[in-house]
């Protein structure tokens, strides 16, 4: 390499903070360990763009829809019969030209997007959670995870923490971090402490909804 | 905060506002309230061309009726007689019989019968002379010559004067007067041009209209989980959000994308707006369903209907299959509810299927008057004069200030936009017949706010085309064809008493009631 490019380059590590150390590897197949990405304090690198493009109906339907194991039908439906496709399409950043005369995708999300997406993945969080409660032995995410009179038998679990791995490569193609595998944990003793009948089960909604409907997972 | 100088978040503030959430702090809404209302200050609206006297707290309402296709006025409030005309039988005029006059007024109305509408074999038999009697004293129609014959911009134009004030619509205007306190000021129904946002990028988020295409459906996605079955209780709801917005904002991918602007809005969005719809309880406010299993199993999913839900089926009974009915329903419900100071709504250009003879709205809408002008012209008056009447009805009975005695009605607007008018000439002395697109036009303005019984301008009957008039004094002036788009875009804001300093927008006061 020529030395003034090689001073390019030197120069451009250290304007973008990057360490001399290797970034770590990570594990993205669903059917790995229970494992999580080691903290890296390597420092994160700001976007000057912040380019972000919100996923819109059908990439959020059909995301949700690999990701929990679910048929594509069977994501969303307002009062049952209504697919939420058709319902939030264009408050979650869809056209309807056929039927509306919408041509054209919104330029930013609108105030009921949030909401949209909410219902959208509540929807199909509530449909897997159902799935894995109710039929054990075919669970998807929330394998082995055993519950005790409605409440999470143990919180500590190696499943637990393995379905929070699970729950956080289907969403985010990562591991999460320890930090994150404890708040996904820890909200099932907050969950609990709320009084709420079948803490296990809304604990695994609740999870599910907080991960699925992050900005990582809705953006890209 | 930085909100009060550029409009958005800093990192330091999103920061702390998520840190707040997480730990479920009380003063997180008010504080990312705080700095989104820092930016409707008073004098931070002004630099957007509104004044501080018109913040009177009292929200004012428009509802705009996009008439798609071509409403031709000379189909309607100035249809011109036979009789009236040197060539009558070469341009639109109507047998004298058909042109009804009501003493007292300017107006007319058309009486039509035939039966069919155009190919489509159904009967058409309307009088628009009921509606005028009724309405008339609050009727103002003004003359028009616009600048495009093309649907799309022309609806646009319709709504922007093109371009008259920064490009922003009427419905952006008056968001931003009025709207500050709604949760969604703007809410448009409406299709193709009249559903286009203006191009002001100046003016907050909020004013841009919220698209809604679905009428009869959207309110239930006015919360996050209510009517989902099996849903978790609201507290765990409200645990799951702060969890996630704790991830959010320690990730590593809420870190790189901090400064993106999309973010920012999302999470704005999500923390502020998003609270403030689900505590109006919209869901069910808005819902004007009933419970109707096995269609519209409501109570199976614990919903309720809207408590206005009975009237307003009553007054549009085809809401859940007519677009038209289902718009005007909800139209209603966001003013009363204060949810919006501004509503779009009115026909697309796909057939509907219903109403009394099995078609409620013919393809094209007022475009089918192509292929019939006449009967495409008196089917597409009366659909929105129906509407129109409803939504006065309503309006009326609804109460807006116990302590002035003012209704609904009192303050709002309605304008019934349209692209263009049509070509006046015809095959001689023929009834059926077709027509294209002609600058050549007018609007009509219905409110309490305008000079009613009016007509701005007029029509010259050896012509068919309408002429002009001075926006000041309102007086006639036959042979002006100039456009006057920013004339009608001024008078409608005029009329309802908006402030347009800076706005350099023509003297439009004879819009205005005296």
């Amino acid at each position: 390499m020529r030395p003034e490019r090689l001073l390019l380059t030197c120069l451009l590590l250290t304007v973008t903070g990057c360490s001399d150390k290797p970034p770590v590897a990570i594990d993205l197949g669903p059917g790995a360990g229970p494992g999580v990405t080691p903290t890296y304090d390597g420092g994160v690198a700001k976007s000057q763009k912040g380019n972000l493009r919100f996923k819109g109906p059908e990439r959020l339907s059909l995301d949700l829809a690999q990701a929990l194991e679910l048929p594509a039908s069977a994501v969303c439906n307002e009062l049952g019969k209504y697919p939420c496709l058709d319902v939030h399409g264009v408050a979650l950043g869809g056209v309807d030209p056929y039927q509306h005369s919408v041509y054209e995708t919104a330029p930013v999300t609108g105030a009921a997007t949030p909401l949209a997406v909410e219902r959208t993945v509540l929807s199909a969080c509530n449909a897997r959670v159902a799935l894995d409660v109710n039929a054990p032995s075919s669970a998807v995410v929330f394998k082995d995870v055993a519950l005790t009179g409605g409440k999470l038998k143990d919180a500590a679990s190696p499943a637990v923490a393995t379905a929070m791995t699970s729950l956080v490569r289907r969403a985010w193609l990562r591991d999460p971090t320890q930090e994150e595998r404890d708040t996904l944990v820890q909200l099932a003793r907050d969950v609990e402490a709320t009084g709420t009948p079948n803490p296990g089960v809304a604990w695994m909604q609740a999870a599910c909804l907080a991960v699925f409907s992050s900005a990582e997972a809705v953006f890209y | 905060m930085t909100l009060k100088h550029t409009g958005r978040l800093s990192r330091r503030e999103m920061l702390r506002a998520l840190s707040l959430c997480a730990a479920g702090s009380a003063t997180l809404g008010p504080l990312l309230s705080g700095c989104r209302e820092s930016l409707e200050t008073p004098e931070a609206l002004e630099k957007l061309g509104r004044k501080r006297d018109a913040l009177d707290g009292k929200p004012k309402f428009l509802i705009v009726i996009g008439a798609a296709g071509g409403a031709s006025i000379v189909d309607s409030f100035l249809a011109v007689r036979q009789s009236e005309s040197a060539n009558a039988g070469g341009l639109n005029t109507f047998p004298d019989a058909q042109v009804q006059s009501v003493t007292g007024s300017p107006f007319r109305a058309v009486k039509y019968s035939n039966s069919r509408l155009g190919s489509i074999p159904i009967p058409v038999n309307t009088d628009q002379l009921a509606f005028v009697k009724k309405h008339m004293n609050q009727m103002l129609v003004a003359t028009s010559v616009g600048t495009s014959v093309n649907h799309a911009i022309a609806q646009k134009r319709s709504l922007t004067g093109n371009a008259a004030w920064r490009g922003r619509t009427l419905q952006e205007a008056v968001a931003l007067q009025w709207g500050a306190s709604m949760p969604l000021p703007n809410v448009n129904m409406g299709t193709g041009g009249y559903a286009e946002r203006g191009t002001d990028d100046t003016l907050p988020l909020a004013c841009f209209g919220e698209t809604v295409v679905n009428p009869s459906l959207w309110p239930l996605g006015l919360d996050g989980s209510r009517g989902i079955a099996g849903a978790p209780s609201k507290d765990v709801i409200a645990l799951a959000r702060s969890t996630r917005n704790k991830l959010d904002q320690k990730s590593i991918f809420g870190r790189t994308f901090q400064d993106s602007a999309a973010l920012k809005r999302w999470n704005e969005q999500r923390i502020v707006q998003q609270p403030k719809l689900e505590g109006m309880d919209l869901i069910t406010r808005l819902n004007i369903l009933p419970n109707a299993p096995p269609q519209i199993p409501l109570a199976q999913y614990g919903l309720d209907g809207s408590p206005d839900g009975a009237r307003l089926r009553a007054a549009f009974p085809a809401f859940f299959t007519d677009p038209v009915e289902g718009q005007a329903a909800l139209a209603f419900l966001l003013l009363k509810y204060r949810v919006s100071v501004s509503v779009t709504l009115g026909p697309d250009f796909n057939v509907a299927v219903g109403g009394a003879n099995g078609i409620a709205n013919p393809p094209l809408a007022f475009d089918i008057s192509h292929n019939d002008h006449r009967g495409g012209q008196a089917f597409m008056w009366a659909r929105i004069l129906g509407a129109v009447d409803s939504l006065i009805t309503l309006l009326k009975s609804e109460p807006f200030d116990a302590s002035t005695g003012e209704s609904m009605w009192d303050r709002t607007m309605i304008y019934v936009a349209t692209e263009f008018g049509r070509t006046r000439p015809r095959p001689a002395n023929a009834t059926e017949f077709g027509s294209g697109h002609d600058l050549n036009n007018g609007f009509l303005l219905l409110s309490p706010m305008v000079k009613g019984n009016t007509v701005l301008g007029g029509v010259d009957p050896d012509t068919t085309l309408t002429y002009g008039f001075d926006a000041r004094t309102g007086a006639a002036q036959p042979g002006k064809l100039t456009s006057n788009e920013p004339d009608i875009y001024s008078g409608i804001l005029t009329a309802m008493g908006a402030d347009l300093g800076g706005s350099g927008l023509p003297d439009a006061s004879a819009f205005k009631r005296a």
